[in-house]
């Protein structure tokens, strides 16, 4: 009861018609993210952050929010028509979404697409209303060694996910949380790498970092590479689903909708684990698995329904224990910490009309997505046809226009250049930048935890094992870390067997 | 790839050293009680031993198909961007905010995009009248005027 008098209340504040309007904004500036391939949503809200800073922090998060699950909904779109994925978490739906395409199904598939997001995104909210406040206050008995194993476990997950090189992973989260350690040394007050830089004696902004790192990098990569995209020349037609993709597409929502929230709650887990796993669950559950990858309704309901379900499970861990699980959610965690909101445990106590606020702005926004997904589908396929030789320049000067505008800086901007070769040559050289981003964000909060822990402790790193929920969380996280060098010892006995 | 892995993996044990040489003057406290060099220490350490182990593995291992490190002419176009967006900021202050984007954009659009010279203007005048006037007249964000002070 007294969650639905909460959750009435969140309505009443995003039925004001300025809420309404920014999750409006969100939503379609989220849309438009997606579709285009090369602007993620963390690109997007580290943008759009220095200009919510006079806006009331209720309405900005909104709207930021907004960005984030409704980039899930446009990544869709370039991924169906033209094969390339607006979004990580929908790289996934070309494989099916794009043959549906050649078959001249597109219409069904952006139309289940955009269904099974809704569908999903709005089972994902109710989850997240009756799960977050018994969250926060079993968080509340959460002292330093447990927030220190939580994010020691939050890195790992997200290292142990990594396409890539484990070691790699490891090797980007350490020099994350170098990054994340440079400024004033929070306990004793000393400046650490500041190189007497009045620019870093407040750490490396988050902002260009991630503009650097995902966004000034890609545009690098796109046109050194030339991109050129074929958009599905024939007409989108017939967007409602048949009944019989319906039938076919039924658990695949209801599925790709479970796995993807609690996926999505796992701190480094997110969006495109859970696209992943929703693809290969239903693969293993069909009738026909071999037809995968050919043109299924199922590949494409699953995925969508699981990426817009983990993006709305992300906001747990964000808004009940103030620890995000993705970059998109590490950047509204620093906005948040901007806005002076402290996102943890309290926060539903402290601050009932942002969280209950943002909760029910997620119900309207997924409606809003449905109804900018499906009719104007025509123009999100004309942005697509925008060449990138022009789109380019807008990305870098939007860019350097949100970075400069965060402190009235120019250092920022160089900040983010240098970032952006980073990341560059990260891409070439096969490295990942969420752990990096991740790391840099979590590094400040686990080295306060870590040096609290070992105060109280006088000095035993036992503490971490002798409380239960921090050893079940530095368990996990041990198991992860030892996982590949199990694999790697049982393929050698068993070359040396055979 | 293990000639580019050779390469990154030495690159970040220089890293990783650089930070244990830094840390190692902040003080590092005792276990019990922490200093400001504790973390970056042990990370850094942490940081080396994980590059040194793919460093390792990578020595010992044979190249799989060597690939091109850079794109074709790709490279020229990067480096052009680049240096258009430090020009930008180092004199972004000085010439003020319309002037420098202006020429950015022209930049970008005629060199690197290959757009047409009567459509670089138009978007050129555009974007630079346009951001000035939604950033800084209607967001009130302060953008550098420079010495022509606009």
């Amino acid at each position: 009861m007294e969650v639905l008098s909460s959750v009435l209340h969140g309505f009443q504040i995003v039925l004001d018609p300025a809420n309404l309007f920014y999750c409006f904004l969100g939503c379609l500036v989220g849309t438009l993210v997606g579709v285009l391939p090369g602007l993620g949503a963390p690109a997007a809200i580290a943008l759009l952050l220095p200009g919510t800073f006079r806006m009331n922090p209720v309405s900005a998060t909104i709207m930021l929010a907004g960005i984030y699950y409704g980039s899930m909904y446009g990544g869709s779109t370039t991924s169906i028509l033209v094969n390339i994925p607006g979004e990580t978490a929908s790289v996934v739906t070309c494989l099916d979404g794009y043959q549906m395409a050649r078959k001249g199904r597109a219409g069904p598939a952006l139309g289940m697409a955009a269904f099974g997001s809704f569908i999903a995104g709005t089972l994902g909210v109710f989850i997240l209303v009756f799960l977050s406040p018994p969250l926060a206050r079993l968080a509340i008995q959460f002292g330093p060694p447990e927030y220190f194993s939580l994010m020691i476990l939050g890195l790992t997950i997200l290292t142990f996910l990594t396409r890539g090189s484990m070691i790699k992973a490891l090797i980007m989260a350490c020099f994350g949380l170098i990054l994340g350690s440079i400024g004033t040394d929070a306990i004793s007050g000393s400046y650490r790498f500041t190189f007497n830089q009045l620019i870093l004696y407040d750490g490396i902004g988050l902002v260009p970092v991630t503009m650097g790192l995902f966004g000034i990098s890609e545009v690098l990569f796109q046109i050194e590479e030339g991109v050129k995209r074929d958009i599905f020349e024939t007409r989108v037609k017939g967007l409602l689903p048949t009944l019989k993709d319906w039938m076919d597409s039924k658990w695949a929502i209801i599925r790709g909708t479970i796995i993807g929230f609690f996926l999505g709650i796992l701190p480094g887990g997110g969006a495109v684990v859970a696209s992943f796993a929703s693809y290969a669950l239903e693969k293993k559950f069909s009738k026909h698995p071999e037809k995968f990858g050919t043109g299924v309704i199922e590949g494409v309901a699953g995925p969508e329904s699981a990426n817009n379900a983990g993006s709305t499970g992300a906001f747990i861990p964000l808004l009940t224990l103030g620890l995000p699980s993705n970059v998109a959610t590490a950047v509204l965690l620093g906005a948040l910490m901007i806005y002076g909101l402290q996102p943890g445990p309290l926060l539903i106590r402290n601050h009932p009309d942002l969280f209950w606020g943002v909760v029910a702005s997620m119900y309207v926004g997924n409606v809003m997505l449905l109804v900018l997904n499906l009719p104007l589908i025509g123009i999100w396929v004309k942005f697509l046809k925008i060449p990138y030789a022009i789109l380019f320049p807008f990305i870098l000067l939007f860019s350097i226009i949100g970075v400069y505008s965060l402190n009235n800086s120019v250092a920022e901007i160089i900040i983010m250049v240098g970032f952006g070769i980073l990341g560059y040559l990260m891409k070439k050289f096969d490295y990942e930048g969420a752990p990096l981003i991740l790391a840099m964000v979590l590094g400040p909060m686990m080295e306060n935890a870590l040096r609290q822990s070992l105060m109280i402790s006088r000095g035993s790193f036992l503490i971490f094992f002798s409380r239960t929920i921090s050893l079940i969380l530095f368990g996990t996280a041990i198991i992860l870390l030892l996982l590949p060098l199990l694999g790697k010892f049982r393929r050698r006995v068993a070359m040396a067997e055979s | 790839m293990r000639r580019l892995d050779l390469r990154s993996s030495l690159f970040w044990m220089i890293v990783s050293a650089i930070t244990i040489f830094l840390s190692s003057k902040f003080p590092f406290g005792s276990v019990a009680n922490p200093g400001a060099g504790f973390l970056p220490l042990l990370v850094g350490v942490v940081m080396f031993l994980l590059s040194l182990s793919l460093f390792m593995q990578q020595l010992f291992k044979e190249e799989e198909g060597r690939k091109a490190l850079w794109a074709k002419g790709g490279t020229t176009r990067v480096l052009l961007i680049l240096a258009s967006l430090l020009f930008y900021g180092l004199f972004l202050e000085k010439l003020g905010f319309i002037l420098m984007t202006f020429l950015l954009m022209g930049f970008l659009l005629l060199a690197i995009g290959k757009v047409r010279k009567p459509v670089v203007v138009l978007l050129s005048l555009l974007s630079s009248l346009g951001c000035y006037g939604v950033f800084q007249l209607w967001l009130n964000v302060q953008l550098p005027k420079g010495v022509f002070g606009f």
